[in-house]
């Protein structure tokens, strides 16, 4: 009876132990297997099927855990006199492994009874968190596992109004279609490949890009204002010799026409002008052949026309945000139309005496100064500056250390004066002095410098 | 030399039965000559039957001479008496060598046996002799023999020492070294009298003299018990047991306690394990049992090791004695040596 009572007790001892060694070994598997599955499928962005088989290592550590536990189990020998001493055998129960009890086997007391008693409640605890966590990782839903992880980098914004950049350039004959198509074709590649675990690559390539596009416009916006300018002067010398038709003697009406004839002949080769406003025929009779007033006149409106396609072609420009509105303006001014100073220029002479040509062989002589027009405001008007990228940089980093009463120094923000006394002025007018004033100083200045309002405004 | 042979058969209850009776009844006597100290006696005749030499500490007065006088009459045995003093010589203990005329005119050295040549010697208040003198019952304790001059002379047997000694009186007194304390088996405090008891001893003895024994052993009688005493049955676990006891005492030992660790300097030797093993035999056979369990290990373990700890400073300067050590050792050494982890228990189910 005792001998069942001691096997029966090893059993219990083994099966706790097991059951405690494989709780314990279960949950650090589940732990550092689910956190592989995490790490695997951030990595990837894979819910591969293939992670569940990990699950198949369950029943193998099992096994490997009754083994380490088995060794754990105390010998017969032990729980012998383990339950000598709990039922107060006195060491019969003991002796009777070593040698025969004989007659005293009758005087063995009843073998107490014995159980095993586990306080197994951390085990249990740690396997059932291993357990949560493993199936945590595997079921959690992968697009959360990317969001979380590598998300792209949503530039689709940016390549829209790149690629709508790209179409104007491309339309207005700007860039090559095959340059543009090409250049569309590397926007749409990096607005697949943007990521947001390298978005400083992504984004210089869309600054590359852009620069690309903005570089092309500008030189066509300037193109295009020189452009309109000979247009504009063409179309000036074309209305000059018509208003003054009948007027001019024979050979400066001849000078006119040849500098006209250059002049169109000149903006013919550089513009659409001929395919697409002047009869060529027109052309043919210009070289060197007078033409009536009639045809003066289809001249300059195939003048002006060429000088508003150009102009619309910059306002297409401008309006995709290519260019700045200033050389929208540079463009507009370019094209005035200068009739009596493009005449007398081509001819040597004016109506009056209004003084020489200029220039260096036929400087000198007083001139009474022609205006054609008054000083436009726009050039006094405040140029909003963007600051350069380093002011800006340099503003956003820079501390308020205290606010004073006193102006600013003027002497700091003061730009040194140009040599030349137009030098960098816009077209139509300007100031020497470019002085930088703060924004609330703004107001005060520009009611300073305003005009009175003449009759004709 | 006696031929111990191991006990490889059990006792048969009816080969028991008489030795436990005549302990019983040895038992009995004692606790009728002297009153009020059942545990001491039984544990003094545990000592008698493992063959042990026993020191008895106590103040004057709570009858350890009587004691062991009345023991010695019970056993039947010799008894001699040593009063240790300062001056006492070792040769007043062991004997010594006269020189002595003889009939025909000669003279020769002839041996003078001193008082040890007994079967119970009483060392009176061993700690009063000089170091030389205590170092003379060494070799007697041990090896149950005497030499001088190169002659060695075997005790009468059996032999025994029972000493004693006051713990209060330590003014030109000698410990004993550690040596010596390690021979004795048992170090047994003598506790004083209860009110009760002192009431009966004034009571019923003029001038507290014992009552002469009704009942004395004789040697036929002595012979048999020793004979049941070879014959307990030691199991292999109870042995294990005694010998990770003995090694727990030691601060480096795996499963030595903390307080072991931190108080001991010394721990028990290999004799205190055999004196163990003996003891428990003993206590065994006053139980009435064949074999020697844990729980007769437990019952000799203190006064076998406690006066065989040696305690360093720290135990001094915290008051700790070698009982408490034991006491702790006890309670945290798990018999069985199971391992188990912490969590698993073994407990007894609830009917």
């Amino acid at each position: 009876m005792h001998d069942k009572v001691i096997a029966r007790l090893r059993r219990q001892i083994a099966a706790v132990l097991i059951l405690k060694h494989a709780l314990l070994w279960l949950a650090a598997w589940a732990f550092m297997w689910g956190t592989f599955v995490i790490v695997w499928r951030v990595a990837t962005g894979v819910a591969a099927a293939e992670l569940w088989l990990g699950l198949a290592a369950a029943p193998l550590l099992t096994i490997f855990a009754a083994g380490l536990a088995l060794r754990g189990v105390p010998s017969r020998a032990r729980l012998r006199a383990v339950v000598d001493g709990a039922s107060g055998c006195g060491g019969l129960l003991m002796a009777a492994a070593e040698t025969p009890l004989g007659p005293w086997r009758k005087s063995l007391p009843d073998p107490a009874r014995l159980q095993v008693t586990w306080r197994g409640g951390q085990a249990w605890l740690a396997f059932l968190a291993g357990i949560a966590f493993l199936l945590v990782a595997l079921l959690f839903p992968q697009s959360l596992v990317t969001l979380a992880g590598a998300a792209p980098l949503d530039i689709t914004q940016e390549t829209q109004q790149l690629a709508a950049q790209l179409d104007v350039l491309k339309q207005e004959a700007v860039l090559d279609p095959q340059r543009a198509d090409f250049l569309k074709d590397r926007l749409k590649q990096l607005k697949e490949d943007a990521s947001g675990t390298s978005p400083v690559k992504t984004l210089e390539a869309l600054d590359h890009l852009r620069d690309i596009a903005t570089k092309a416009a500008k030189q066509a916006a300037e193109a295009a204002v020189a452009k309109t300018e000979k247009l504009g002067q063409a179309e000036g010398l074309a209305e000059g010799i018509r208003k003054n038709d009948g007027e001019l003697e024979p050979k400066l009406q001849k000078q006119a026409m040849a500098a006209l004839a250059a002049l169109v002949q000149q903006a013919a080769g550089e513009t659409d002008l001929v395919n697409q406003h002047l009869d060529p025929e027109l052309l043919k009779r210009l070289q060197g052949a007078r033409l009536t007033a009639e045809q003066l006149q289809k001249l300059a409106e195939a003048l002006k026309a060429s000088k508003l396609d150009l102009t619309k072609m910059v306002e297409k420009l401008r309006a995709a945000k290519l260019i700045d509105i200033e050389l929208l303006f540079k463009c507009n001014a370019a094209g005035a139309c200068d009739c009596d100073g493009m005449l007398a220029k081509a001819t040597g002479k004016t109506k009056s005496t209004k003084g020489g040509r200029g220039g260096v062989t036929e400087g000198g002589g007083s001139s009474p100064i022609t205006w054609s027009h008054d000083t436009k405001e726009d050039s006094t008007k405040f140029k909003e500056e963007t600051l350069p990228p380093g002011a800006l940089a340099k503003l956003r980093e820079s501390t308020l250390v205290g606010v004073g009463q006193a102006n600013p120094d003027g002497d700091k923000q003061r730009d040194p004066s140009q040599g030349g006394a137009l030098t960098k002025a816009p077209a139509g007018g300007g100031s020497a002095n470019a002085q930088t004033i703060l924004p609330r100083h703004q107001p005060t200045v520009e009611r300073f410098f305003a005009r009175p309002k003449t009759k004709q405004d | 030399m006696q031929n111990h042979q191991p006990a490889d058969t059990l006792l048969q209850p009816d080969q028991l039965k008489p030795a436990v009776a005549l302990a019983q009844q040895l038992l009995g006597q004692l606790d009728r000559l002297l009153l009020g100290q059942a545990d001491l006696h039984r544990l003094v005749l545990v000592g008698i039957m493992s063959r042990g030499h026993v020191l008895l500490e106590g103040v004057p007065g709570v009858g350890k001479t009587a004691l062991v006088k009345g023991l010695a009459q019970l056993l039947g045995l010799d008894f001699k008496r040593v009063q240790f003093t300062p001056d006492l010589m070792p040769s007043d203990i062991l004997g010594t060598h006269i020189l002595q005329e003889s009939a025909n005119g000669s003279r020769e050295m002839s041996f003078r046996s001193g008082p040890i040549f007994t079967n119970i010697l009483l060392a009176d208040e061993i700690n009063r002799a000089s170091p030389k003198t205590q170092s003379a019952l060494l070799e007697a304790m041990q090896e149950r023999c005497v030499t001088l001059l190169g002659t060695t002379r075997p005790l009468p047997g059996p032999f025994f020492v029972l000493a004693s000694q006051n713990p209060i009186e330590l003014e030109g007194t000698y410990p004993l070294p550690e040596a010596q304390l390690d021979r004795f088996l048992f170090k047994l405090n003598v506790p004083g009298a209860e009110v009760e008891v002192l009431d009966r001893i004034i009571a019923t003895r003029r001038r507290g003299e014992p009552p002469a024994p009704t009942w004395r052993m004789s040697a036929a009688e002595l012979d048999q018990l020793f004979a049941a005493m070879e014959r307990i049955f030691l199991p292999r676990p109870v042995a294990r047991y005694i010998a990770r006891l003995v090694a727990a005492t030691h601060p480096p030992a795996k499963e030595a306690p903390e307080p072991v660790k931190k108080y001991v300097a010394y721990g028990a030797s290999p004799r205190a394990a055999i004196a163990l093993a003996e003891a428990c035999r003993g206590q065994a056979l006053l139980a009435g049992r064949p074999t020697a369990g844990f729980d007769d290990v437990k019952t000799v373990a203190a006064p076998v090791l406690n006066h065989r700890l040696i305690l360093n400073y720290k135990a001094r300067l915290d008051q700790v004695t070698a009982a408490a050590l034991v006491s702790k050792l006890l309670a945290s050494l798990d018999e069985t040596g199971l391992n188990l982890p912490e969590d698993v228990t073994l407990t007894e189910a609830k009917a």
